[in-house]
């Protein structure tokens, strides 16, 4: 066994990782090898040093769990409050897009209102009310409107002399 | 050291705390508060810190309990959120540049038990008993906050390789290296003290 590998092995018998097998194996060794031997034990040395080095706690157990306990009641309520928060952000959010959803149906419904409106105004713009009457002349057809640039009322009757000839006179 | 309480006690503790039982949780934290405070100090050299570390990683412990399920023990589990907590801290403590030492806060221990016989006879025991107990903090500190991890998870707390592992999520033969190195280094740095 050479040295670094020596090494490897009483660091992991320090931690009582090895085998018995090896373990004796290193043993026979370290008699032939004195100085690594030092080694050993400087190693188990240093693990009861570091173990010493470690301070109790400087809280009890007990008082370092009422402490952790408040804190953990703490941060509950901080997520209780940002879950409350939430949700009424939640509730306001929601409440916005429903006013804005319904203004947008109302423009819609506005428009098109507006737009139908239009249309029938404009269906209805050079329109003339007519109204047919009977008339006792023969063959005669009668028609009653109001002029629109006049406002007058007017009664046509086409007869066969001024009205049935007047393609022909044309 | 005995690492986990009987498994059934921590098993049934853990369900109940994961139903939302302070108390089982208090159980549970009382008793790895010692191990769990003890990994922390170790990395972080400052009883302040470890405390309000070890604090957060409890809290941590207890708004993670859901995501547990037990494919590793409790202890490893809670190891591991202190040690990467602790991780977090010494990095982010490094970005800031402090230097924050032991001295300032931490009662002074006896560590002339340990000491070889020669070095605690004669008038220069008080000496030695600080220089060591300074260089030694120095060599620990030297060492990245990875080795120091897994050396303190060795040497304090008693985990095996395996169970090193599994906590920071590594293979069995980074462990092994890594200590090896760790104690390597350490003497190193003592020199003839050790």
């Amino acid at each position: 066994m050479n040295r670094r590998k020596a090494e490897r092995w009483i660091s992991m018998d320090v931690d009582g990782e090895l085998s018995s097998r090896r373990r004796s194996r290193l043993a026979g060794w370290l008699e032939r090898h004195p100085d690594m031997k030092d080694l050993q034990d400087a190693w188990l040395l240093q693990k009861k040093i570091l173990h010493e080095y470690i301070p109790e706690p400087v809280q009890t157990p007990e008082a370092a769990w009422q402490n952790i306990r408040r804190m953990i009641r703490a941060e509950s309520a901080g997520r209780d409050m940002v879950n409350n928060d939430m949700s009424g952000y939640r509730f306001k959010f929601a409440s916005a897009m429903a006013v804005a959803l319904l203004m947008i149906l109302a423009g819609i419904f506005f428009l098109q209102s507006w737009a139908l409106e239009d249309l029938d105004m404009i269906a209805h713009m050079d329109r003339t009310e007519v109204e047919w009457v009977e008339s006792d002349l023969p063959d005669a057809m009668s028609m009653v409107y109001e002029d629109a640039d006049t406002g007058l009322t007017v009664i046509w009757v086409l007869t066969a002399e001024n009205g049935k000839e007047e393609p022909d006179a044309g | 050291m005995n690492k986990e309480a009987p498994g059934n006690d921590v098993g049934f503790l853990v369900d109940r705390a994961r139903n939302g039982d302070e108390e089982a949780f208090g159980e549970l934290m009382r008793m790895y508060h010692q191990r769990v405070y003890s990994l922390i100090f170790g990395m972080v050299h400052n009883a302040e810190d470890a405390k309000d570390l070890s604090q957060q990683a409890w809290i941590k412990v207890w708004t993670k309990l859901d995501s547990f399920k037990g494919r590793s023990g409790f202890y490893t589990w809670v190891y591991r959120i202190a040690v990467f907590a602790s991780l977090d801290f010494i990095r982010s403590r490094s970005r800031k540049k402090e230097t924050e030492w032991l001295e300032d806060v931490e009662p002074e221990r006896d560590l002339d038990a340990h000491v070889p016989a020669g070095m605690t006879d004669g008038p220069d025991r008080k000496l030695h008993h600080s220089e060591i107990r300074e260089v030694f903090e120095r060599a620990l500190e030297s060492l990245t906050p990875e080795h120091k991890a897994i050396l303190i998870l060795r040497d304090v707390d008693e985990l095996s390789y395996d169970e090193i592992a599994k906590v920071m999520k590594c293979r069995k033969g980074t462990v092994m290296s890594r200590i090896f190195y760790a104690r390597k280094n350490i003497r190193k740095s003592m020199g003839e003290l050790l």
